[in-house]
């Protein structure tokens, strides 16, 4: 499977060794990690913002090497989905939406709730513990 | 293998790919007990790897990336950042972004 992991799930994983570091570790096993540039340049921000000196370079330095053993996709790939996603989501999480909605994309791994309740056929949206559930 | 054969541009530039590829690596000798090697084989017999070394290359990706994700959790741990922080701070940057790469309105200064 194709999963698109966003920065929430990504955050909990950063933050504890947990469930959702359990399920990234099964996820980095068995399937393919998708990331978008979206994700890609919040993880660097809020990475530089948090940590300094010495601990920032090594945090990006180990961050730069996680995102280029994943599949990243691009703005120009997406946007045609970005209208349909705007109708469904706010503005700030339309275009994680809308990458999800790429056709070889399976799964949106998401902890954030607004997408929970989403209603579209061309998502298929899990919560952590769920894919957990679906994989072990 | 190429002589005798009618080849196609395309087919030519998969092979200049793949020459390209194959050239920037690097090999190394590894030893690996026979029991090992033999799941390694079985695995290539399947299909699921086209070469021993496509597994060893395979094996080393995902031992990055999950150290990669321990080594940034550690760092996070011992600055005492909580996974709250991460996500508040991570919606101001998000809605920063958006506004930055997918419309034409200033940055949000938030």
């Amino acid at each position: 499977m194709k999963i698109l992991v966003d920065t929430s799930s990504l955050y909990s994983a950063f933050a504890y060794p947990g469930r959702v570091a359990i399920l990234l570790e099964i996820v980095i096993e068995e399937h393919t990690i998708v990331l978008s540039d979206l994700i890609v340049e919040e993880l660097k921000r809020n990475l530089s913002n948090k940590l300094e000196g010495h601990e920032k370079n090594y945090a990006l330095s180990r961050l730069e090497l996680f995102i280029s053993r994943c599949q990243v996709k691009f703005k120009d790939e997406y946007e045609i989905y970005l209208p349909e996603a705007r109708s469904l989501i706010s503005e700030k999480d339309a275009p994680i939406l809308a990458c999800a909605m790429l056709p070889d994309i399976d799964v949106l791994l998401v902890s954030d709730k607004e997408f929970w309740s989403l209603k579209t056929e061309k998502v298929t949206i899990v919560k952590p513990g769920d894919l957990l559930r679906q994989l072990i | 293998m190429l002589f005798g054969q009618v080849i196609s541009s395309k087919s030519i530039n998969v092979i200049e790919f793949n020459y390209i590829y194959m050239s920037r690596m690097i090999s190394i000798q590894v030893r690996f007990p026979p029991e090992d090697i033999k799941r390694i084989d079985n695995m290539v017999e399947n299909g699921e790897y086209n070469s021993r070394s496509e597994y060893v290359r395979d094996a080393v990706r995902k031992s990055e990336m999950i150290r990669s994700l321990s080594e940034i959790r550690s760092l996070i741990n011992d600055k005492g950042i909580s996974e709250e922080d991460l996500v508040k701070s991570g919606k101001a940057i998000r809605k920063n972004l958006v506004k930055d790469m997918f419309t034409n309105e200033p940055p949000y200064s938030g």
